[in-house]
């Protein structure tokens, strides 16, 4: 055999046996976080274009984050500009803020490079109590103000959106918020010590200079699918019953299965057990 | 003979030598006696039988023929099949268990590997051989994303670097020039990630910065020089044209998008100078073509002229001139060239250049 061929096939098996070591070892001896989901935070992905070839089945990771509206509400909005990222939080985040923030010709907007930083996913914690908090308040506003002028339609309506809105968020939004990010992996593990309660995910993160003011949001997060290897794909399947989860608009439903999801030593999830809610 | 390009060329010549002779006989201008034909005639035959059983080339025009559809068959078979075993394994990788699913990933380019060198132990012409070895190439980037989809891992470039090598084995082992292409794609895409890294940003955005794959463009342009590609048929010519596309296209997306640049300066300041840029590095591309007989950087550098020539002329009179007398322009800048190209074919022709 040529020495080419060899060298080919040594490189091949290499590679594989690599990769393979890399994954023994994130599963490794303890692991970082262990969580149970539901379909709330992990929903089965429908890749419609390709619906019909792909046997595969992969869950979404579904997070939220806390940010201000223009009238500087807090807001529970997944692509907003989180209200714990502050500018000194950018500052210890490694972004040169000071140069940023020199006067230009391009004060209106400005691209900045984007940082790659590690996220901290907070499950049930107190950012989604937070949230829970704002929609019943939201709501009980409302509905004063529906009394005092019941005939006002646009009252009613948005009443009624506040109602399924604040439903919605008890039944089948996500509970996993982003609150934090950092640069050190062992300090945020050690900082939010509760395996039952944080994920750490890398990702992207994406500071903005728009209208002469400093902000960022949540760009990416680089794994942002987990794998359903056999036989958990089919209890989904069954659990399911091939009906996409929903929650949008007043069409939510409840989550119909729970995942118990590890996080290994270098942050890869992978799912221990898959059951029927 | 170092290559199959080169002993392809000696059977043409031969060709042409005889078909050369036949007419200056039939017109009474030269008349070879029948010894010296029978001893030109029988070295040729012997020639022509040694190239041919080493590097299996086509000796008359019908080989020719032949030689180009069964080229472009396998180039078509090549990619086909690769899209097959792709989509082949998407439909039913959900159907097995973690270790089927491995197993199937790590043995498919293991096996390819394997029949791609068995069948070129075998086959003289090298065409099935190297529709494998493209197929095996797709299994490992299969092999790789793959695993990655199924264990969860975090995307790396490094993939990229191991990509590039196995396209490079494989179209040195195996004598393939689209993997070659694939290998060098592979490993500009991996050193503009390394440099797109360096000043902070996460790899898969690289295209977000196109000068990223300007070092690439150089590394891979002088490549042939360093490292001798002659045993190779038209290594050199991949890496040369690899190495002007990779440094061109970006100039080109500069020159008219400046906020992408890491360069501190106004965007027209940017763009201005990319768009100079791009006409001295084509220009200069084409006469450095001429002048070491690449026809390749020649052709590829008269591209790239051409369409900076037309873009800052779009720019400039698109708006402002009715559309007859720009596309006039158009045609009359056409004619300028055609002149200058005239000139130099005309001077190069004095000076006795007449194989570019």
């Amino acid at each position: 055999m040529s020495r080419l061929t060899i060298i080919s096939a040594v490189l091949l098996l290499l590679v594989n046996v690599m990769v393979l070591a890399g994954v023994a070892y994130n599963r490794s001896d303890d692991k970082v976080t262990q969580l149970l989901l539901t379909e709330r935070e992990l929903s089965v992905v429908n890749d419609f274009s390709s619906a019909d070839e792909n046997s595969g089945m992969s869950l979404s990771i579904n997070w939220s984050s806390l940010s201000r509206n223009k009238e500087n509400k807090l807001i529970t909005q997944r692509w907003g500009e989180p209200d714990w990222l502050s500018e000194d939080k950018l500052k210890q985040l490694g972004v040169d803020v000071d140069s940023i923030k020199v006067p230009g010709d391009d004060d209106r907007y400005r691209d900045v490079q984007s940082i790659e930083v590690v996220f901290v996913l907070e499950f049930d914690g107190d950012a989604y109590k937070t949230a829970l908090t704002i929609a019943e308040k939201e709501l009980a506003e409302a509905t004063q103000k529906q009394q005092a002028d019941a005939d006002n339609k646009g009252l009613v309506r948005s009443l009624k959106n506040l109602k399924s809105k604040l439903e919605r968020l008890q039944l089948s939004d996500t509970r996993l918020f982003i609150i934090d990010a950092g640069l050190d992996k062992q300090a945020l593990i050690e900082k939010y010590s509760d395996k039952k309660q944080y994920l750490f995910i890398s990702g992207e993160l994406k500071p903005y200079w728009v209208d002469s003011k400093l902000t960022a949001s949540v760009k990416d997060l680089f794994i942002s699918r987990v794998h359903v290897p056999l036989p958990f794909s089919d209890i989904i399947t069954r659990a399911t019953q091939g009906e996409a989860f929903s929650n949008y608009g007043d069409e939510f439903i409840a989550p119909r299965y729970a995942v118990l999801l590890n996080l290994g030593k270098r942050l890869e999830p992978w799912i221990e057990s898959v059951s029927d809610l | 003979m170092d290559n199959k390009l080169i002993a392809q060329q000696r059977a043409d010549q031969i060709r042409a030598f005889n078909n050369e002779v036949k007419m200056l006989e039939d017109e009474k201008v030269l008349t070879l006696e029948p010894p010296q034909r029978e001893a030109v005639a029988q070295y040729h035959q012997s020639l022509l039988k040694t190239l041919s059983n080493q590097f299996d080339i086509d000796t008359s025009d019908r080989e020719k023929q032949l030689s180009s559809g069964m080229k472009i068959a396998s180039f078509l078979g090549a990619l086909a099949m690769a899209a097959s075993v792709f989509f082949l394994f998407y439909q039913f990788w959900g159907y097995l268990t973690t270790p089927a699913q491995v197993s199937v990933l790590v043995l498919a380019p293991l096996l390819t590997l394997g029949l791609t060198y068995f069948i070129a132990q075998y086959e003289t012409t090298g065409y099935f051989a190297k529709l494998l070895a493209m197929v095996s190439f797709v299994c490992f980037i299969l092999n790789l994303s793959m695993l990655g989809q199924i264990f969860n891992i975090t995307p790396s470039d490094k993939a990229l670097l191991v990509w590039a090598a196995y396209g490079f084995l494989l179209a040195y082992a195996f004598d393939v020039r689209l993997l070659l292409a694939m290998g060098i794609m592979c490993l500009a895409a991996f050193i503009a990630a390394r440099v797109g890294s360096w000043s902070g940003m996460y790899w898969l955005y690289m295209g977000e910065r196109p000068e990223n794959f300007l070092l690439p463009a150089l590394v891979i342009f002088s490549l042939p020089t360093w490292i001798n590609q002659k045993p190779y048929s038209g290594f050199a010519p991949v890496y040369r044209v690899a190495g002007c596309l990779l440094f061109l296209i970006p100039v080109l997306v500069l020159s008219s998008w400046g906020g992408a640049s890491y360069l501190d300066f106004p965007d027209a300041v940017i763009e201005g100078f990319y768009q100079l840029t791009g006409f001295v590095v084509s220009g200069a591309l084409v006469a450095t073509g001429i002048k070491k007989h690449w026809s390749d950087v020649v052709n590829t550098g008269n591209v790239f002229f051409v369409l900076f020539l037309y873009t800052k002329l779009f720019d400039w009179w698109w708006e402002i001139m009715p559309r007859y007398l720009f596309f006039l322009v158009i045609a009359l800048c056409s004619l300028l060239l055609l002149f200058v190209y005239k000139r130099i074919r005309h001077h190069s022709q004095l000076t006795g250049e007449h194989h570019v």
